[in-house]
């Protein structure tokens, strides 16, 4: 359950880039999750509510977070080949190119990022 | 009011493991982050690779647990400089968390290492999503824990440079399918390092503990290499 670890990263870099801008209440965090990170959306999702539920300690760097909502994009895993360049989307667990029988590189599915947030 | 952020939720983590990899990197000391499941067999296959390696480098270890210091016990009967971290319910280490031991390490020991190796929380998921700053990443599997794992925790698989298989004295007892476990493996991770080790019969232990000291002078030959361009 490192998603925990994950959600409170992602409250501090919200805080710090809304203090920035002025805002004061968060509405809405989107992420970027790939499918080839430990994360499992579920949990994220769990862990935002239970980091985000008011309570005393919430609002004490005045950022409000009641009612803000998670949305996560998930990022399937894609590779792509250094001999042919092919692209192909690796839903086998295999990252052998079918054509070359080379080993090709991971280029997409280990994000863990956040997008954007909307706020007030 | 919508604000595009585009960053890395790990940003903190890889910030301070970058610190880490530097301060290594300058020291040439080659890192080495173990990582499986509870019970696979880290510490022990870490101490008979102790008892071999540390005859001519010179070698820390860190040890990760969620409680006790029951592990580092172990290898500090070894004669190693061990510092334990107890995590206290965090299901893996992070950067900052090593940074701080590591200085308690230097402390201790008060000499360049050749050889660090961290013992990660006993965890196939969550510690493979935290960069430490380490050069090479282990991956152990028991064969108690049926050949099935790599394909249901793949991440950890996928980012190792070795992967050392335990306990295969219980092959026969077993019906876990070691072809299919590597094929797996090599799937996953085209390049990675392959050993079949048991710690009963000392089996596959050589071969891994040559295959680290090829590594440690690749890292050395790296400082050479650094310290000259440096003039």
């Amino acid at each position: 359950m490192h998603e925990l670890a994950l959600m409170e990263n992602l409250i501090d870099i919200i805080e710090q880039s809304a203090r920035a801008h002025d805002i004061s209440r968060i509405t809405k965090v989107r992420i970027i999750v790939g499918k080839l990170t430990a994360a499992m959306p579920e949990a994220l999702e769990l862990a935002f509510q239970v980091l985000t539920r008011p309570s005393t300690e919430n609002g004490s760097h005045g950022i409000n977070w009641e009612n803000a909502v998670l949305e996560i994009e998930e990022r399937e895993v894609l590779a792509q080949c250094p001999e042919c360049h092919k692209q192909f989307k690796v839903d086998d667990l295999s990252l052998m190119c079918s054509t070359c029988n080379r080993p090709a590189q991971v280029i997409s599915g280990r994000e863990l990022q956040v997008d954007y947030f909307e706020g007030e | 009011m919508k604000v595009i952020v585009a960053q890395d939720l790990l940003e903190a983590n890889d910030g301070i493991a970058g610190r880490n990899r530097l301060r290594w990197d300058s020291l040439g000391t080659l890192v080495v982050n173990l990582i499986s499941a509870p019970g696979a067999g880290k510490t022990t296959l870490l101490e008979q690779v102790l008892e071999d390696v540390s005859r001519d480098l010179a070698v820390g270890v860190i040890e990760g647990d969620i409680y006790t210091c029951r592990d580092a016990e172990r290898i500090a009967r070894l004669k190693v400089a061990t510092v334990q971290i107890n995590t206290k319910g965090a299901c893996h280490l992070d950067a900052g968390m090593i940074e701080r031991a590591w200085q308690e390490l230097e402390l201790q020991c008060g000499k360049r290492l050749d050889l660090l190796f961290i013992e990660n929380v006993g965890n196939l998921v969550c510690p493979a999503e935290f960069d430490l700053g380490e050069d090479i990443k282990v991956a152990l599997l028991s064969v108690s824990e049926g050949s099935d794992k790599p394909a249901k925790y793949p991440l950890v698989f996928h980012q190792a440079q070795a992967c050392v298989l335990t306990k295969v004295d219980l092959l026969p007892y077993t019906d876990f399918d070691l072809g299919a476990a590597r094929q797996e493996i090599f799937g996953l991770n085209p390049k990675v390092a392959m050993f079949a080790t048991s710690a009963k019969t000392g089996e596959g232990v050589e071969d891994f503990c040559r295959w680290l000291r090829q590594q440690v002078q690749v890292k050395r030959e790296k400082k050479q290499d650094y310290d000259q361009r440096q003039g």
